[in-house]
Parts: C-alpha cells; sequence; structure tokens
C-alpha cells in the first residue's frame, strides 16, 4: 500500500513536471542539447527518396589563381535541390565554419525540399572553402563585408546557373547560427541591391555579437583546458568513453543523435565536460581560419611572409600554434591589423561592433520580413543578449525554453514553426 | 603466392615507390622571410601534442600518395559510386552489398577464432549459414533481422587483440589510411582469401572480364563510406585523419 502510495506521488509529481511547459522537446540542459541534438523519434519523417541534389560549382572570382596547396578548392561548392515545377527558391546558410554539408545542413534540406522549395545550400564565409574561393577578404569575421560576399556568390549563381534551369516564384533565406546573423544582414542588402526580393528571412540561432558569442566559445574550451597534461586527460577521457560505448554496440553504429542519447543518459557526463567539448569543436574551426586567414591574407601571423609548402610538407607547426591560438587573438593581431591596412581608422572597437546584429538594429527593429527563431538557454549567449533580441523583434521572435545552441533545429515542433514561417508545411503523415 | 604474383606485387611497390617517393618534404620559407608573430615557443609549446604526436615517419610519402588518393576519388572513384546509388535500384544495390559481405564472412569467422573472440566467431558463422542458404546465395540478408549483426573483422584487428601496437601511419594508394601492422594484416587476409577461394568466388572473380566482380566489390565498398576527400573542412585534414584513423582503429580492436 506504502508503494502503492509513493507511486502515485512519484506520478502525480512527474504530471506536474511534464505540464511545466507544454514544450516536447527532452529536458536537456543547453549542452547537453546542444551536442546530442534531436533523437530520431521526435524528428519528422524528413526523408527523401532517391537523390535528387546537385552538387553545383562557381568561379567566383575567375582571375584568382589556383594554388597548389589548395588545389581542390578551385571553385565555391554549393548543394541544389530543385523541384520539377515552378516553386519558391530558399537560399540556406551554413554555420560558423560548416561547408553545404553537415547535419544542420541536411535537416535544412529536407524540411524545405519536402515543403516543396527549390534549396540552394552555400558554405559559411568562415569556412574553408570560401575563404579560399568566395571572400573578398579571405580574413571572415565581419559580418557587413562576409554578407555581402555571401550576397555576391547568391547573385552569381543565380544568374549564372540557377536561373538556366529553375522557375522561382520568390525567394526566401534562412540560416542557422553564424549563417542567422548573415542572413538578417542579406535582408538588409537585398533591400538596396533587389536582385532577389526577398520575401521573408529567417534567422536562427544568430549570436548578437559574433566577438562575444565566440570568446564564449573559446572559453568553454580555453578556460577549463589549461596544459597539455589536462588536454590529454580530457582526450582520453572522450576516447575512452566512446571506445567502450562502441565496444558495447552491436552491428551498423551510426554517431548520430541516437548513440550520444544513449551514451549520454548512461553516462551523464556533467556540464564542464560537455562544455569542453563544444569548445573543442569551435577551436578546431577557428585552428582552421586562422591558418587559412594568415596565409591567403600573408600576414605573417603563424605562417611566414612567403612560404610555400608542397603538398607533402610536414605542418606539424602550424598546426600546433594556431590550436592554441583563440578567436581573441586572432580578432587583435590578425583581423585588426589587416583591415587597417586599407583605412586607419578602424579600431577594434568598430569592427567588434561591425561584427554584430547591433550594428544594423535599426533595420531589424523596423522590417516586417526578418524573423526569429531562438532558444532561452543557448550556450553561446551572453548575459541579456536573448532579452535585447526580444526587444528588436518583438512579436516576431519565437523563443524556445530549451533546445541550446541549435540542439532542437530538426524537433518536429521547430520544423514546423519554420516552415509556418514561410507560410508552408510538410506534407500529409510527415 | 606463385612467383609471377609476387612479381606483379614488388613491380607496383617499385612504381608507386618513385610516383611518391621523390622529393623533399619541407615548408619554405622565402629568404630572409620574418619569423611570424606566433611561435612554438611565443605560445610556450612544450613538446609533445596530443594529435600531432603519431608515429609518421613516411610522412612524406604518406601526403603525396593521400593527396593522389584525394584526386582519384575526385575524379573517378567518388563519381562512381555516387552514379552508382543514384541509378541502380536499392534492391540492387542491397542484394549485392549483402553478397560482398556474406563472401567474405568466412574472414570474420576465422580473425574472431584467432581472437579467441567465440561468440563472434558463432555469431559470424551463424550468419553465413543462414544468410548461405535461406539469404539465396547471400544476396539477402535475413540473419540481420534474426539478431545476428555483422560484425567485421581483419587481421590487422587480431594483431591489436593479441597486443601489436599500430606501428607507423601509412596511407596505402586506393586503398587509404592504415598503418603498419594493418598493413601487414592486410596482406595475411589477401592471402588466406586466395588460398580459400571460398566457394570458388575468387578464382572466378579473378577470371571474369576486367575483374569486373572486384571492381563492383570496389564501388559498393566506397558507396557505402560517408566520406569525402577535402571536405572536412580543415587545412588540417591529413593530420586529423591519421589522428582519428588510429582512434578508430583502437576501438574496433576493442569490440
Amino acid at each position: 500500500m506504502k508503494n502503492l502510495a509513493i507511486l502515485f506521488l512519484a506520478s502525480a509529481l512527474s504530471w506536474s513536471v511534464a505540464q511545466a511547459d507544454d514544450y516536447g522537446f527532452p529536458m536537456l540542459d543547453g549542452f547537453a542539447a546542444t551536442v546530442i541534438s534531436t533523437p530520431e523519434n521526435l524528428r519528422p519523417d524528413l526523408r527523401i527518396k532517391g537523390r535528387p541534389f546537385r552538387l553545383k560549382s562557381l568561379k567566383v572570382f575567375p582571375d584568382r589563381p589556383v594554388r597548389p596547396y589548395v588545389w581542390y578548392h578551385d571553385k565555391m561548392r554549393y548543394l541544389v535541390f530543385p523541384q520539377k515545377k515552378p516553386a519558391p527558391l530558399i537560399f540556406v546558410i551554413a554555420g560558423t565554419g560548416s561547408s553545404y554539408h553537415g547535419p544542420h545542413m541536411t535537416t535544412l534540406y529536407q524540411a524545405f525540399y519536402l515543403a516543396g522549395f527549390h534549396v540552394v545550400g552555400l558554405p559559411s564565409p568562415t569556412s574553408f572553402q570560401f575563404m579560399v574561393t568566395a571572400s573578398t577578404t579571405q580574413a571572415p569575421g565581419v559580418l557587413d563585408d562576409d554578407s555581402r560576399d555571401l550576397y555576391r556568390a547568391m547573385t552569381m549563381a543565380w544568374e549564372q546557373q540557377l536561373s538556366k534551369d529553375l522557375e522561382v516564384t520568390d525567394f526566401y533565406v534562412t540560416g542557422y547560427s553564424l549563417g542567422g546573423a548573415q542572413t538578417g544582414y542579406l535582408a538588409m542588402l537585398d533591400e538596396q541591391e533587389k536582385v532577389f526580393n526577398f520575401k521573408k528571412a529567417l534567422m536562427i540561432n544568430p549570436p548578437v555579437s559574433l566577438y562575444n558569442s565566440a570568446k564564449r566559445l573559446d572559453g568553454f574550451f580555453r578556460d577549463n583546458i589549461k596544459s597539455t597534461e589536462e588536454a590529454q586527460a580530457f582526450w582520453n577521457r572522450v576516447m575512452g568513453a566512446l571506445g567502450e560505448e562502441y565496444a558495447n554496440t552491436r552491428g551498423a553504429v551510426n554517431l548520430g543523435p541516437e548513440f550520444l542519447y544513449d551514451v549520454y543518459k548512461r553516462r551523464r557526463p556533467d556540464d564542464q565536460g560537455l562544455a569542453t567539448l563544444i569548445g573543442l569543436v569551435f577551436a578546431i574551426t577557428a585552428q582552421n581560419m586562422i591558418t587559412v586567414a594568415d596565409s591567403m591574407t600573408q600576414s605573417g601571423y603563424i605562417v611566414p611572409v612567403g612560404t610555400t609548402a608542397s603538398i607533402a610538407a610536414n605542418v606539424d607547426p602550424y598546426f600546433v600554434v594556431a590550436a592554441r591560438t583563440s578567436f581573441e587573438d586572432y580578432f587583435r593581431d590578425l583581423l585588426v591589423p589587416f583591415y587597417q591596412r586599407t583605412d586607419p581608422s578602424i579600431t577594434s572597437e568598430k569592427l567588434k561592433y561591425r561584427a554584430s546584429l547591433k550594428s544594423f538594429e535599426d533595420y531589424l527593429r523596423t522590417t516586417d520580413k526578418v524573423g526569429l527563431s531562438h532558444n532561452r538557454d543557448d550556450v553561446i549567449m551572453a548575459d541579456g543578449e536573448i532579452e535585447w533580441l526580444e526587444g528588436v523583434f518583438g512579436d516576431r521572435a519565437k523563443i524556445w525554453p530549451r533546445g541550446g545552441h541549435c540542439g532542437n533545429m530538426a524537433y518536429r515542433e521547430n520544423v514546423e514553426h519554420m516552415l509556418a514561417f514561410f507560410g508552408a508545411s510538410l506534407p500529409e503523415g510527415r | 603466392m606463385n612467383n609471377k604474383r609476387m612479381t606483379r606485387l614488388i613491380a607496383l611497390l617499385a612504381t608507386t615507390l618513385v610516383v611518391f617517393g621523390s622529393g623533399c618534404a619541407a615548408t619554405r620559407p622565402k629568404e630572409g622571410a620574418e619569423p611570424p608573430q606566433r611561435t612554438l615557443e611565443s605560445v610556450g609549446f612544450q613538446g609533445s601534442s596530443i594529435i600531432t604526436d603519431v608515429s609518421d615517419p613516411w610522412e612524406g610519402w604518406n601526403r603525396r600518395v593521400y593527396n593522389f588518393n584525394a584526386r582519384f576519388d575526385r575524379y573517378i572513384f567518388a563519381p562512381t559510386a555516387e552514379a552508382y546509388k543514384r541509378y541502380l535500384p536499392k534492391l540492387l544495390r542491397m542484394g549485392v552489398h549483402n553478397f560482398m559481405r556474406n563472401i567474405r564472412e568466412v574472414m570474420n569467422v576465422g580473425n574472431a577464432l584467432l581472437q579467441f573472440r567465440l561468440r563472434t566467431a558463432a555469431r559470424s558463422t551463424g550468419r553465413f549459414v543462414v544468410n548461405s542458404t535461406l539469404g539465396v546465395a547471400g544476396l539477402g540478408d535475413p540473419a540481420t533481422l534474426m539478431g545476428m549483426y555483422y560484425q567485421r573483422e581483419d587481421f590487422g584487428q587480431t594483431l591489436g587483440v593479441w597486443g601489436a601496437g599500430p606501428g607507423p601511419f601509412i596511407v596505402l594508394p586506393l586503398l587509404g589510411p592504415s598503418s603498419l601492422r594493418d598493413t601487414f594484416g592486410l596482406g595475411v587476409d589477401y592471402v588466406a582469401w586466395t588460398e580459400l577461394n571460398i566457394a570458388g568466388y575468387g578464382s572466378w572473380a579473378r577470371s571474369q572480364f576486367l575483374f569486373w566482380p572486384t571492381l563492383l566489390y570496389a564501388v559498393d565498398t566506397r558507396a557505402n563510406i560517408d566520406f569525402r576527400y577535402y571536405e572536412l573542412g580543415t587545412i588540417y585534414e591529413y593530420i586529423w585523419v591519421r589522428k582519428l584513423y588510429l582512434e578508430v582503429r583502437e576501438f574496433e580492436i576493442k569490440r
């Protein structure tokens, strides 16, 4: 009888917890949600029959020579999911360091394609391939310049390639993370340039200040890992845990959300560990970005000016130094001096401002085209930034109670909300 | 192994050595260039780095082969696999995939036995029996539905279970990242495969026009690997792939 009472109490309690909000995304904190993302059974059915996509490539700067060391980045590559009949077209902008592929991009491709859009996915201006092939400055991090580069690439892709085989009714744009911030700028730029006349634009989990968010992400890693010993211990811990988990799996293993959620439920890693992992992924992105920006702009920051490397060269020293260079270092030592080469009046503060949504706050406040989807517990946001966004976007802002950084993008309700913003929906039964 | 095959193997090795082994492997700063602003000393490097401290004495050769493989993959291998996936019905591709895995099952059984993993050996044996019969000569995979899941085992893993470390990292032409241990294992597996000649498949495949069954095997394998060269998104791809290859092999040895 006592057991029964406890059982009753427990179920009543769990009922009330479940009622605390009616958002069905798992009760994960921001760090865990960011790492795990959405478990498979909570996603809509986004499977697509066949392989209806085309990988396109575009020579953005015809006169820019192809460097032998990066021969493979001769053109900017982007992915298109064309519809067979006239349809709206949506551009999708990838997040920091990402190319046209990856799990979040896949979610967006599938959702919009199933909802009847031509989908065109573009790499982030911070990605390796975009920096080499499509960036003017080749030193990314400043929102206005990066977005202009994107807009140029989009215009060229449309005029030279897409307009020849797609029938388009209207144009839309969206992007997540840094791509979300660029989405807002692109919408504003398009009001002046009028190439696409975007009807709507949705910013998904954008940073308010790229600098603040990068600094936070850097901190997750660099504040927790201060010595080689700590790095070694952390690496061994992660690899040890993954190895053990892998040994217990059966058959084919997909290192996706299912696997990670499973591991999480069994091991309950602490937030410090999860934060370090998130920071590590950002550090790897930054390591590449810094090295490429340095050699492309010939800044002599990590790679001496004028260095030529054969494809066979050992580059371990650059790898090691770049891994120990934070975004803050990059911003202060490479980006600011680089901008000062052409305009000596540029200061660090001015660039930070230009790398933030605050630089075009007026537009974001007044436009009715641009919407926002964000999470209350997004780990890249500094205190007060979500509230600032709520103030700016008003009822155009949808703030989900949880989901971390982009962790809930594939959650059913989020996908439905995203499509509804563009006046679309998934086919019946999905 | 007969003499003729041995000669061919040596000739192949010699050619690849000439193609990839030449030239020095260094970065060349311009004469009299300033040192960079950040150096190993200025970042407080203490002599060890987790990701780069890997035995790779033949890095120059390895990087050349890696780059050659990337070119081969970009222009020939990946497009073939993509066309295969795009234009052949899934049912047919599944049949090919199941068949190739089934015919290889004997290697999994043998290696599992050598690793004293009797449960795995029994499961693989069960798979072979069920799929060869109920699965119509291995074209179907009813064994998986019955809970007998596929697990690949090779002699490189067996050596790992016996306690052998990976040794130096090696990138094999066309085959990709490996280690000295795993390359040796591959050779042993290959010889065993040829000598065993399961159901006469090996000798039949070798007598076909252009060795098409082997080419089909290669395309099927490529079509099931979700990796594209130089798409990892980092200029240090070689270094990351090297480390991840070695880590993943450790995972497979533990399993």
